[in-house]
């Protein structure tokens, strides 16, 4: 979403990023309460593991804020696409 | 106790990713859970949805406070991105989980080769 406003929607990226953590709030609230209550019949959703998950998330997500400017981009861009890489290959091969 | 402490852990670890780079913690927590915690494919991405909220109602409040939010564009893109999680997420829960889960794994391979820096910039 954020791309998508930049350069589409000629929006900086500062108000790109808050306007789609707004976005997010919708997607992530609609789609877990639909996988909580909906059609499969039983809640398919660990609230408790969503929990423990979401409070290192916030955690880290602070953390990673502080450490953004500190690590060169390209050396992190380019090991996060191989690791992602690497487990598409193993969901894609070895579901 | 030692699963729940690996639990915060990854999600410290998700956070931090998506502090630094940017990109979505979804992309990293349902392979985590999946693969790590040997979660089935769709519970995997239901409890995703439900432990991102709490982290992008507090990003997009502290936003909001900061005078960040183009409110119409953001309630608009609020709205499809409701009627698409709808969708989405009615189609995911009717998928065997295999498929589910090879899908999910060439939009892994997608996302991998569009994060990939290109370019002498970095």
């Amino acid at each position: 979403m954020v791309p998508l406003q930049v350069l589409w929607g000629r929006v900086a990226p500062l108000n790109a990023a808050a306007n789609s953590l707004i976005a997010v709030i919708s997607i992530s609230l609609v789609g877990g309460l639909l996988y909580y209550f909906g059609p499969a019949g039983r809640p398919e959703v660990d609230l408790r593991f969503a929990l423990l998950l979401g409070a290192g998330g916030i955690a880290g997500a602070l953390l990673g804020a502080r450490w953004a400017s500190r690590i060169p981009e390209r050396v992190l861009l380019s090991a996060v696409a191989l690791l992602l890489a690497g487990i598409g290959f193993r969901e894609l091969l070895a579901p | 106790m030692i699963r729940d402490l690996l639990t915060v852990m990854a999600g410290l670890a998700v956070g931090a990713l998506s502090g630094v780079i940017g990109v979505g913690g979804g992309i990293f927590m349902v392979p985590i859970m999946v693969l790590g915690f040997r979660l089935p494919q769709q519970l995997a991405q239901g409890t995703s949805l439900a432990a991102i909220l709490p982290t992008s109602i507090a990003g997009g409040a502290s936003h909001a406070r900061q005078g960040n939010v183009l409110w119409h564009p953001a309630l608009q893109m609020a709205t499809g991105g409701a009627l698409g999680a709808l969708a989405g997420s009615v189609l995911a829960l009717h998928l065997p989980h295999q498929l589910l889960a090879r899908g999910f794994g060439l939009f892994l391979l997608v996302s991998a080769y569009r994060l990939w820096p290109r370019g002498q910039n970095g």
